[in-house]
């Protein structure tokens, strides 16, 4: 009995030690997070924080961020709007700190409009909660009056997988993707059914960077977090060549494909964070959320 | 009994320690949640044990199959490689491959589940074939059996193996059904426990999650204690 008295005692122990000089980071796949791939591979913030320890790691989806966040194993991630919100919902104590992209999202598929998906059509997205699902449910709202239009035709799946199954024609007919999917679907001839912006009313912001409230404590780290992501910024609207060095190693793309998808086809990289109070109300009204969030809570 | 009250007791416990250090549900919150989704949660463990019952099934009749070639020693040799081969393949592993071939559908799981189910079963069906077919070989030529008494020789003897390697593709069947479940579902048609678990994870809460862990615990438990002891009960155990 002592023995596993103290083995439950030294584990209990190992578990509350914790390095305060240490930083973890999500990093992401996905074009809309070059601005996170540039920061990585150019060192900036290990640059800036010369006594920490940077930890980047590579993590499945928004749920595994979150709960690694909770479990205080992770200090900064990046994740969409909706799924953000979602998470503040289900308490966790977190923040955005930063925009990171907007990006050309769209519903896919080989021909028709948002009125001609028959109901025994299937839809392709991430998950329910995504970002994807709900700017699908905004639209559904706009042109049926019913947000959950749509939702027995859903089928979850990864981008990678849902762009193959939709471009096999296999069970899929739409695919609610974002870049460099929605690119590799255009060439493929699939058409846009309707896009994020229609669905959502104007612009957002696709992506946003998120920190733990813990993390905000450490001033210094915050500081340093800020700056490295605005010379990332700077390093992807002033330094096309060298960003496209760093992201052609990321992506299996070729040098001039990869530099319209960054810069020609709508991808806007800067700081802004657009689109929070309206995914706010639209999940509010139609019972995603139970509370009604002011900008000031979601934002540090 | 006392033992495993001890048991629950240290895990309870444990898990309290853990909770105050980790931003975990208390066993309270998950028991609460555990009861308060009791009829969604009673659905999806209907829906993801009759998939489990199909594959079953499905393994019955191919093992009986498969065992049945394999009396000739160029099926046996085909069905052997064929076990080296897709044995060690994790189920999930194989999505990509279904979805190219018959597509994002419910049967595209249940294809997962029989994967995971049929080898483990066909290994020990088979083995306990070989090895009766051995064992009574001689006493079959001495004595003048009747057919009947030959099936009857033959259940017996494979009996405990097609217990035990039904135990293994239970257990392998049902985690990979909750496996595939999180990596995708058709959201319209019924949907397990996998996916249950999956949804907690993203509309929360996190109580949910163990409530679905705990549902699949006690359908495991209940199995085990009740199906394949019951099953036991009427045959190797009468027959000893």
């Amino acid at each position: 009995m002592k023995k596993i008295l103290l083995i439950v005692c030294t584990l209990m122990l190992i578990g509350c030690q914790s390095n305060d000089k240490e930083i973890i980071i999500a990093e992401q796949y996905g074009l809309a997070y070059a601005p996170i791939q540039v920061m990585m591979a150019n060192g900036y913030l290990e640059d800036l924080l010369p006594d920490y320890d940077i930890t980047w790691v590579k993590l499945g989806n928004t749920m595994a961020m979150r709960e690694a966040m909770s479990a205080d194993a992770l200090d900064v991630g990046f994740v969409g709007i909706p799924p953000y919100i979602i998470g503040t919902e289900n308490g966790m104590e977190w923040g955005i700190f930063t925009g990171v992209s907007r990006a050309p999202l769209a519903l896919m598929g080989r021909e028709g409009d948002l009125e001609s998906i028959g109901s025994d059509a299937r839809i392709a997205l991430p998950q329910p909660g995504s970002i994807q699902h709900i700017l699908l449910s905004m639209a559904a709202k706009d042109k049926f009056g019913d947000a959950s239009y749509f939702d027995n035709q859903l089928v979850t799946m990864k981008h990678p997988d849902g762009m193959q199954v939709l471009l096999e024609g296999n069970e899929i007919d739409y695919h609610f993707t974002s870049p460099p999917y929605i690119f590799q679907e255009k060439a493929a001839g699939m058409k846009e059914i309707i896009t994020g912006e229609n669905c959502f009313g104007g612009e957002f912001t696709f992506i946003v960077g998120v920190t733990s409230k813990d993390f905000t404590l450490d001033e210094e780290a915050y500081e340093a977090l800020e700056k490295a992501f605005e010379l990332s910024m700077n390093e992807i609207q002033n330094n096309q060549e060298a960003t496209l060095d760093i992201l052609m190693g990321y992506y299996n793309l070729d040098r001039q494909t990869l530099k319209t998808y960054l810069y020609d086809s709508g991808m806007v990289f800067d700081r802004d964070i657009l689109g929070v109070d309206r995914f706010v109300e639209f999940m509010f009204e139609n019972g995603y959320i139970k509370n009604k969030y002011e900008e000031v809570d979601l934002i540090w | 009994m006392v033992n495993k009250f001890v048991l629950v007791v240290l895990i309870f416990l444990g898990w309290e320690a853990l909770c105050m250090i980790k931003k975990l549900p208390h066993t309270i919150e998950i028991i609460s949640a555990f009861i308060s989704e009791w009829d969604y949660i009673l659905i999806s463990i209907w829906h993801s044990l009759s998939m489990i019952a199909m594959g079953f099934i499905i393994i019955l009749v191919l093992s009986f199959l498969l065992v049945l070639l394999s009396q000739k020693k160029i099926f046996d040799d085909w069905l052997n490689l064929l076990i080296t081969i897709c044995h060690p393949i994790p189920g999930v592993a194989l999505l990509p491959v279904i979805w190219m071939t018959i597509g994002p559908r419910q049967e595209a799981i249940l294809i997962i589940v029989i994967h995971a189910m049929i080898w483990p079963f066909l290994i020990n069906v088979k083995q306990a074939t070989d090895e009766v077919q051995r064992t009574y070989r001689d006493i079959i030529s001495l004595f003048d059996i009747t057919f009947y008494n030959r099936i009857k020789l033959f259940i017996k003897g494979v009996m405990p193996s097609v217990i035990s390697g039904a135990k293994i593709a239970w257990s392998r069947g049902w985690r990979a059904f909750i496996s595939a479940e999180m990596i995708f579902s058709v959201v319209g048609e019924s949907t397990g426990i996998g996916w249950y678990i999956f949804e907690k994870r993203i509309w929360g809460p996190p109580a949910g999650v163990f409530a679905g862990i705990i549902a699949i615990i006690v359908i495991s438990l209940l199995i085990e204690k009740y199906v394949f002891h019951y099953f036991e009960s009427i045959t190797i155990k009468k027959w000893q």
